[in-house]
């Protein structure tokens, strides 16, 4: 790789230019990662917020309990209220796990000879679809609503004419940027001689 | 039922409480662990698909959910 291209070194970036020592399945002999995208970290708010309420929903109780005088003591013996209150934070550790592998795990990434994308839908879902350059038709970046416009993310819709017919990049950073990267890895592609990988 | 049967009553009715409650407490503790043993998976796969320098990490924070899982399925059985 040119040594004046900027790379991107942080494992948990959104918008990672030519992130450095990332590979993927399948990638192919001089195959080069030029944009890896994860949705923006704005849409992990609604997950935070619910970890952190769960996480201070048995004080919460606990309060509302001690304000109508009553007491769980009463109702649990210590080692059941101990039992019962590891139980509910492995939940809540659990689902803030779960909540950070989706995000994570759920990339699209943009070759020198195709764009992929990695779905990690649900706990039993995982899908790849892929779609060489010169298949791509047409790139529409769209941002709606105050977040998007406020936090610059949005959604880019890829045309193609391969197997998957449409590819969405969901809320990710820098939509418009995105698009014209694309297509200015299409117009390399095209200028290349068949089966060339530059 | 004669007056003097009733507490023998009751405590029938509290064994069967404790019970089910341990019953339920065992089933959650096993689909909890069956839950952390598919995120295991999920994450090898992931990673094999899409390698990452964090995948370790989230490997081990699977292990140590199964892990916890099964030690907190040993303490629910022998607390209630």
């Amino acid at each position: 790789m040119d040594p004046t291209v900027p790379v991107t070194k942080n494992p948990f970036s959104t918008f990672a230019l030519n992130p450095l020592g990332v590979t993927f399945e399948s990638q192919e002999a001089g195959e080069e990662i030029i944009l890896l995208l994860r949705a923006h970290i704005v849409t992990l708010i609604p997950s935070i917020i619910v970890f952190v309420f769960l996480a201070l929903l048995p004080v919460l109780i606990l309060g509302i309990l001690g304000f109508f005088g009553l007491s769980v003591a009463n109702l649990l013996g210590p080692t059941q209220l101990l039992i019962v209150l590891v139980f509910w934070y492995m939940l809540v550790f659990a689902y803030g796990v779960y909540r950070f592998i989706f995000w994570y795990f759920n990339v699209y990434i943009l070759t020198n000879e195709r764009i992929i994308d990695f779905d990690f839908k649900g706990i039993l879902h995982k899908q790849a679809s892929y779609a060489k350059l010169q298949q791509i038709e047409d790139v529409s970046p769209k941002m709606i609503g105050f977040f998007s416009t406020f936090f610059n993310y949005g959604d880019v819709f890829v045309q193609t004419a391969g197997e998957s017919p449409e590819f969405e990049f969901l809320k990710v950073p820098h939509p418009d940027e995105v698009a014209t990267k694309i297509l200015e890895e299409v117009r390399k592609e095209e200028s290349e001689a068949p089966g060339e990988i530059l | 039922m004669p007056i003097e049967n009733v507490p023998n009553f009751l405590n029938g009715f509290n064994l069967g409480v404790g019970f089910g409650v341990k019953i339920f407490a065992v089933l959650f503790v096993i689909f909890y662990i069956v839950f952390a043993l598919i995120l295991f998976r999920q994450i090898q796969l992931m990673d094999r698909a899409l390698p990452s320098p964090i995948a370790p990490f989230l490997k081990f924070v699977s292990i140590l959910q199964i892990g916890v899982g099964l030690a907190f399925l040993f303490v629910v059985i022998g607390a209630f």
